[in-house]
């Protein structure tokens, strides 16, 4: 039997360290005890005093963050925590390679932290992500999250960058995925002009090419000129994006593509010139049948 | 206008229980000695070892959230006083 202090202590921390580790491990559902706890740990950090080391690993802080969200406890607003979050925070300007694990999809609740801090520097974030992601073409959320913060938070840097590094670069442009959110969140925020439209409709990738056009027949209202931007991606060499204008181009527009080579973009065109045709006569018919029966 | 003239049913909620730090702390400590019981790793077979070997005044605070395997083991180690506290008692 432990006779001696020291040595129950000791047990007894390792326990609890080890309960914690137990409590905050990855799954898929959470049983009711576990639940219990993580509000109990969340609301009452003095407990984690002495025993902050068993959960300050990207597994565990990812399920700490979770469950705040979960439980819609605000963690800035418990001293304990901001101190934490502030110096997550600062993870994501490191270079002890945080930034890559969060990269993978192993670290979200370093962007959770960021988002709690005030002024948080996203475009460094930003940044050092792009150096992991401009050259893959597998396009990581945690990547697409910061490219959104970052082009929210400073839209003129942001614009900056997209022209400097994509539009107007001679040298090697980022992959074609991480053009296509670029180019979307570029469009999102009402930037675009003739002459970067038509950068958009030349891209090398049908992909980016079209999801810029996605976001912009989604913004029209953002842009006065938004004939004269639609009308720089109809004479475009992929289907999809001609496809993509027969459903959304205003019906005054409609003849700009009708002398598209794609074989479905014709027939599709053709249904909805037909559908059109068909609308207009209903409604003429019914407006004759009002009138006689007036 | 009462509830009951309303017809309203009211949903009864039951309240979260309030645990204080040192409940919290043995609850964590159980949970922690559960794992361990189920580990095959042998850092963990020790922590149970030494848990085991805690007096059973230091391990009955623990005692309600253990599982029942570590519960045997408990028996087992401390049969000596649990026997003499039958006899005893």
């Amino acid at each position: 039997m432990i006779k001696n202090k020291t040595n129950v202590k000791e047990t007894k921390d390792a326990l609890i360290s080890r309960g914690l580790e137990r409590v905050f491990i990855n799954r898929y559902t959470l049983d009711d005890v576990t639940k219990k706890m993580r509000k109990m740990v969340l609301f009452h950090p003095e407990i984690l005093t002495g025993y902050f080391k068993a959960i300050d690993n990207h597994n565990a802080l990812n399920e700490v963050f979770k469950s705040a969200n979960e439980f819609e406890i605000d963690l800035s607003e418990i001293p304990f925590w901001k101190k934490k979050i502030n110096s997550i925070a600062d993870l994501a300007t490191s270079t002890d390679g945080s930034v890559s694990e969060l990269w993978y999809g192993n670290a979200d609740y370093i962007i959770s932290a960021a988002n709690m801090v005030q002024d948080f520097d996203w475009k460094k974030l930003f940044d050092n992500m792009s150096i992991l992601q401009d050259n893959n073409n597998y396009l990581r959320t945690s990547y697409k999250t910061v490219a959104k913060r970052y082009s929210e938070t400073n839209p003129l840097l942001f614009k900056s960058h997209v022209e400097n590094n994509i539009f107007f670069t001679k040298d090697r442009k980022p992959a074609y995925p991480v053009r296509g959110i670029m180019y979307s969140h570029y469009v999102g925020l009402g930037f675009l002009t003739k002459k970067t439209a038509r950068k958009i409709r030349s891209d090398g990738s049908e992909d980016s090419s079209l999801s810029g056009l996605k976001t912009l027949t989604d913004n029209l209202d953002l842009y006065s000129n938004s004939d004269e931007l639609l009308l720089q991606f109809t004479d475009s060499k992929y289907e999809g994006v001609v496809l993509h204008l027969v459903d959304t181009l205003p019906e005054y527009l409609l003849a700009s593509i009708m002398g598209t080579p794609f074989y479905w973009a014709k027939r599709k065109l053709e249904s909805r010139l037909e559908a059109i045709e068909k609308a207009r006569e209903a409604a003429k018919n019914l407006l004759n049948e009002s009138e006689s029966e007036v | 206008m009462t509830n009951a003239e309303n017809n309203t049913c009211l949903e009864i909620v039951p309240e979260e229980e309030a645990m204080n730090k040192e409940d919290v702390l043995n609850f964590l400590i159980a949970i922690g000695v559960n794992a361990c019981n189920r580990s095959y790793d042998a850092s963990h077979k020790e922590m149970k070892d030494n848990f085991l070997a805690m007096s059973l005044k230091e391990i009955a605070p623990t005692w309600e959230h253990l599982d029942d395997n570590v519960k045997i083991s408990i028996i087992t180690i401390h049969a000596d006083e649990f026997k003499a506290w039958v006899n005893n008692g």
